[in-house]
C-alpha cells in the first residue's frame, strides 16, 4: 500500500462517513498513537524524511492521527441517530440518592431551555439571563429542607449540565452549557458551594473552547469562563463523575443519549483536507515518488512502471468539494423538512404530504402481505397491520427532527446507486419499527419505576 | 492559558479515560496524573488564595485587547444579579416552593414534600439527623499550625470502604465508610483509619471468669493485613510479628495459571505511587479473612474549600450508622456479652449487657449459675 492509496482510502472514508473511523484506525492511526509497524508509522517516517526529521505539526500524519484519535466523532452520532435519541421532551431523569428518591427532571428542562436558546440563535449572555429570569430557573434550588440533600441535588444538577460544555455539542450549545453552569453555580444555595467537576481529559477541550470564543470575540463567554476559574468553581478531577462500580444499576444514561440537533454537522473532512494539507500532501507525494525512483534505479530504470498514483491531490480536493456541496444540499433539505414539520403556513402542504406518505405506506404494506402469504399467512397479515398502525401513529406524532445522518446517507446512496425500491422500503420499515418500539418501551419503563418508588417510599 | 501537552494529553496513558463508561476507568498512575494536571493549569487556578480583582481585570483586558469600558459593560451584563428571579427588596423564602412554578423538577419536589408532610412518623430519620454531623467537624476549621497546611496542588483520593461481605447473612453491599486521603500519605494511614469490629474481638470463653476478660483485642494479636491494588499485594510489615499472609493466595494463584502477583510494603508506599483504576473494586483484608471491598471513587486536586488541615486526614466523610443491638433483658443498654447453650436464655445465642449478664448468670459471690458459655461481644454500632 503506498501513500496515495492510503490517502485515497482516507478520502473514500471521508465520503462514506460512517466507515471513516474504522479505516483510519485500521491504518494504524489509533487513538493511542501510531501503531508500530503499520502503514501509518511508515508514513510518519516518510513525513519525517520530507521535513528533514521531526514531524511538522499540522502535517498530514498529525492531522490524520488526530482524526483517528477523535474517531471522527461520526460513528457515535450515526448510532445515536439510529436509536432515535431525540430531544428528551418528557423525559424524567429519576436519580436515586442517599436512599431517597429525588426526582430530577433537569434533563427535560435543560433541553427545553436549550432548545429555546437554539432558536434564538445567539450566544449572548443577556439573552440567556433573560430566559433564565423568565423561567424563574433559580427557584430550582428552592424547597429542599435538608442541607445534605441540597448538596446532593446541586451536585447532580451540575453533573447533568456539564456534558453540554464539552464536545460533541456544537459551539452554541457549549456556550449555553457554560452559561447554565455559571448560573447554576452562582445561584446555588448550599455552602460551601458545590464545584463543577472537570476531568483531565476534557480540560484540553475546554481550553480550545475558550480559544475559539476568544478568536470569535465572544467576550462574555471568555469573561464568564475566567470568572469561574477565578472563583475556583472548577474541581480538577480524574473522571467527570464519581465512580463506584455500579454495574448492575440501570442508569438513565444521559451521556449516551446525545441530542442530535445539538451536535455539530460533521465538518471533519473539510477540516482534514485544508489547503495547507493539500500542499503538504503534494510535497510528501513528490518526495515519495523520488524515493521510489531512487530505490528502483540500481536495478532497471523502467519508466513505464506506475510507481505512484498520479493526480492524487486534485482528486482529493474535488472529492472533498463534492462532499461539501452534498452536505449543503442535505442541510437545505433538512431545514425544509424542518419547516414542513413545524406548524406554520405550510400546514396544507404538510397534510397532503402526509396523505401521500400514508397512501404509499398502505400500498407497500399490503403488497408485502400478499408477498408473504405463501409462507405464513396468519402471522404476516398481523405484522403488516401493526406496521401500518405504527406508521400512522408516528406520522401523527411527528416531531421536528431531521432524519438521522445514517438514514440520510443511506437514502443518498440508495438513490445514487439507483437501487431497487424494495431495498429502500425494507430499510425504512426496519428503522421505523426499531425506533418506535424502543422509544415507547423506554418511556413506559421509566414512568413505571418512578411510580413504584413513589409508592414504596416509607 | 497553558496549552502545553495538548497532543501529549490524548496519548498519555496517565490521563484517565473510561474503560467501561460510567463504571470504571483505565488504570493510571496517581502521581503522574497529578503532574499532568499541574502542567496544564496555571498555579493560581488551584491555589488557596483569592486573587485580587483589579490585577485580574488588567490582565483580562490585555489578553482580550478590550478597553475598560467594554469590561465594565461585560461585568454589568454577566453579573450574578442578572440571574435573580425576584425583585431585590423582596427575597422569597428558599424553603418554599413558589406556587406558580413551571419547572418539572419543582413540581415533583412539591409532590414529594407534600407527601412527606402527610406522613406520621414517630421518629426523625437517623440518616437525616446525622448526615451533616461529620461535615461540621471539619468544615471551616482554622489551621492552628501553618506546617499542617496541605500544599497546593495536592491530590485527594476518596475511598469507599464496604462492609465485609458475608453473602450468607447479608445480601446488601453498602458503603460503610467514606474516607478522604491525601496522595502523599502512606497506605498504612488508610489501614489505620478503617475501623472494623473484627479488630476489636476478644477471643476465648469467659463464663467462669467474667472479671478476667483480657484487654487484648485481636488487633493487637494479629497485625497482618494487606491491600490489593492492580496485581500488587501491599503488606503491612510495620511490626515484627507481621507476616506475609498473601503467600497462600499467591501460591495458589501460581498453580492455577494466574499472572504473577507481586508484593510491596504498605508502609513504604504512598498513594501517589499507586497505579489504580477509578471506580474499580479492590481489596483490604485483615484478621486473616475479614475482607473489605475498597473502591476508589474519586481522585482530584485539593480545593480551597476542602479541609486543609493535614492532621485531619484520612478524613471520614460518611459513616453508615448501625442500629445497636440491645441487651435482651433490659432492652436498654448495648450488649457486651453473648452466650450459647444457655438454659436461662430465651434464645441461642443471646445478647446481654454487662449488668444484666452478671445479675442473671452469677450469684452474689460471683459463682456461675447453670451451664452456659459466654463470649465477649462487640457491637457493630460501637463506632457510631
Amino acid at each position: 500500500m503506498d501513500v496515495c492509496t492510503v490517502a485515497l482510502l482516507g478520502t473514500g472514508a471521508v465520503v462514506g462517513v460512517a466507515a471513516a473511523p474504522a479505516v483510519i484506525s485500521g491504518l494504524g492511526f489509533t487513538a493511542a498513537g501510531i501503531a508500530a509497524g503499520s502503514t501509518a508509522s511508515w508514513m510518519m517516517s516518510a513525513a519525517a524524511l520530507a521535513n528533514g526529521g521531526g514531524v511538522a505539526a499540522g502535517s498530514i500524519v498529525a492531522v490524520l492521527q488526530s482524526a483517528g484519535a477523535a474517531g471522527l466523532g461520526i460513528a457515535g452520532q450515526a448510532a445515536a441517530a439510529a436509536t432515535g435519541a431525540a430531544v428528551a421532551d418528557h423525559q424524567v431523569a429519576v436519580q436515586h440518592s442517599n436512599g431517597k428518591t429525588a426526582g430530577i427532571c433537569l434533563n427535560n428542562e435543560e433541553e427545553r431551555r436549550r432548545e429555546r436558546i437554539r432558536t434564538t440563535g445567539s450566544v449572548r449572555f443577556e439573552e440567556f439571563s433573560a430566559l433564565w429570569r423568565e423561567m424563574k430557573f433559580s427557584t430550582i434550588f428552592y424547597g429542599i429542607l435538608e442541607p445534605s440533600e441540597k448538596k446532593v441535588f446541586t451536585r447532580s444538577a451540575l453533573c447533568a449540565a456539564s456534558p453540554y460544555l464539552l464536545p460533541p455539542y456544537s459551539f452554541q450549545i457549549r456556550v449555553g452549557g457554560l452559561y447554565l453552569l455559571y448560573s447554576l453555580y452562582s445561584t446555588q444555595l448550599s455552602t460551601p458551594k458545590e464545584r463543577i467537576r472537570i476531568a483531565l481529559k476534557d480540560w484540553e477541550d475546554l481550553i480550545r473552547f475558550q480559544q475559539d470564543a476568544m478568536n470569535a470575540q465572544h467576550y462574555d463567554v471568555v469573561y464568564i469562563l475566567t470568572t469561574l476559574l477565578q472563583d475556583k468553581a472548577f474541581c480538577f478531577t480524574a473522571m467527570p463523575n464519581t465512580l463506584s462500580f455500579q454495574v448492575k444499576k440501570k442508569r438513565v444514561d444521559r451521556r449516551q443519549k446525545l441530542c442530535e440537533t445539538f451536535v455539530d454537522r460533521p465538518t471533519r473532512p473539510q477540516e482534514l483536507i485544508s489547503t495547507n494539507l493539500l500542499e503538504e500532501l503534494a510535497n510528501v507525494h513528490e518526495h515519495y515518488e523520488g524515493l521510489k525512483n531512487s530505490v528502483l534505479q540500481p536495478q532497471s530504470p523502467r519508466s513505464d512502471l506506475s510507481l505512484i498514483k498520479q493526480n492524487l491531490v486534485p482528486n482529493l480536493h474535488s472529492t472533498v468539494l463534492s462532499f461539501c456541496s452534498w452536505q449543503q444540499n442535505q442541510a437545505d433539505l433538512d431545514s425544509q423538512s424542518d419547516r414542513d414539520a413545524g406548524e406554520g403556513p405550510s400546514n396544507q402542504e404538510e397534510s397532503s404530504h402526509r396523505a401521500q406518505l400514508l397512501a404509499s405506506i398502505k400500498s407497500r404494506s399490503y403488497s408485502q402481505a400478499v408477498e408473504a402469504l405463501r409462507s405464513r399467512r396468519h402471522r404476516q397479515v398481523e405484522v403488516t397491520s401493526a406496521h401500518r398502525d405504527k406508521e400512522s401513529l408516528l406520522q401523527a406524532s411527528r416531531f421536528k427532527r431531521p432524519p438521522s445522518l445514517k438514514a440520510r446517507t443511506k437514502s443518498r446512496f440508495m438513490t445514487q446507486e439507483s437501487e431497487s425500491s424494495e431495498l429502500q422500503s425494507m430499510t425504512r420499515l426496519w428503522r421505523l419499527t426499531a425506533v418506535e418500539g424502543e422509544r415507547t418501551e423506554g418511556k413506559k419503563k421509566r414512568r413505571f419505576i418512578w411510580k413504584e418508588r413513589m409508592r414504596s417510599k416509607p | 492559558m497553558a496549552e502545553g501537552g495538548g497532543s501529549v494529553n490524548s496519548l498519555n496513558e496517565n490521563v484517565p479515560v473510561y474503560e467501561h463508561v460510567d463504571v470504571n476507568s483505565k488504570p493510571f498512575h496517581i502521581g503522574s496524573f497529578r503532574d499532568l494536571w499541574l502542567s496544564v493549569l496555571n498555579p493560581e487556578d488551584y491555589s488557596f488564595k483569592e486573587t485580587s480583582g483589579e490585577i485580574d481585570d488588567v490582565r483580562f483586558m490585555q489578553e482580550m485587547g478590550i478597553p475598560p469600558e467594554t469590561l465594565e459593560e461585560l461585568k454589568a451584563v454577566c453579573s450574578t444579579e442578572s440571574l435573580c428571579c425576584h425583585p431585590a427588596d423582596e427575597a422569597p423564602d428558599p424553603d418554599d416552593i413558589p406556587a406558580d412554578t413551571q419547572l418539572a423538577t419543582l413540581k415533583l419536589r412539591k409532590k414529594r414534600l407534600d407527601y412527606k408532610k402527610s406522613l406520621i412518623r414517630d421518629s426523625v430519620g437517623r440518616h437525616d439527623a446525622y448526615a451533616n454531623e461529620l461535615e461540621m467537624l471539619t468544615l471551616g476549621r482554622r489551621i492552628e499550625d501553618a506546617t499542617d497546611l496541605i500544599p497546593e496542588g495536592e491530590i485527594v483520593l476518596t475511598f469507599n470502604v464496604i462492609y465485609p461481605i458475608l453473602f450468607k447473612q447479608f445480601r446488601h453491599v453498602r458503603v460503610y465508610q467514606t474516607l478522604h486521603i491525601l496522595g502523599s500519605q502512606k497506605l498504612t494511614e488508610l489501614r489505620d483509619a478503617i475501623c472494623c469490629v473484627s479488630d476489636l474481638q476478644v477471643f476465648g470463653e469467659f463464663s467462669n471468669t467474667p472479671d478476667m476478660v483480657p484487654q487484648f483485642i485481636s488487633k493487637d494479636h494479629y497485625k497482618s493485613a494487606f491491600f490489593y491494588f492492580e496485581g500488587v499485594f501491599y503488606n503491612d510489615m510495620r511490626f515484627p510479628e507481621c507476616r506475609d499472609i498473601t503467600k497462600v493466595t499467591r501460591d495458589w494463584a501460581k498453580t492455577k495459571g494466574f499472572p504473577e502477583f507481586t508484593t510491596a510494603k504498605m508502609e513504604e508506599t504512598t498513594f501517589s505511587d499507586l497505579r489504580v483504576k477509578v471506580g474499580y473494586p479492590y481489596l483490604y483484608c485483615h484478621q486473616g479473612d475479614c475482607e473489605h471491598v475498597l473502591i476508589l471513587t474519586d481522585v482530584r486536586l485539593v480545593h480551597k474549600d476542602d479541609c486543609l488541615d493535614r492532621k485531619l486526614y484520612p478524613l471520614l466523610t460518611h459513616k453508615h450508622r448501625v442500629v445497636t443491638r440491645k441487651c435482651s433483658v433490659c432492652h436498654l443498654y448495648i450488649s457486651r456479652w453473648i452466650t450459647t447453650k444457655d438454659a436461662l436464655a430465651p434464645m441461642d445465642p443471646c445478647l446481654y449487657c454487662d449488668q444484666c449478664f452478671r445479675l442473671l448468670h452469677y450469684d452474689q459471690h460471683g459463682n456461675k449459675l447453670g451451664d452456659f458459655q459466654a463470649y465477649a461481644y462487640v457491637d457493630p454500632g460501637a463506632f457510631n
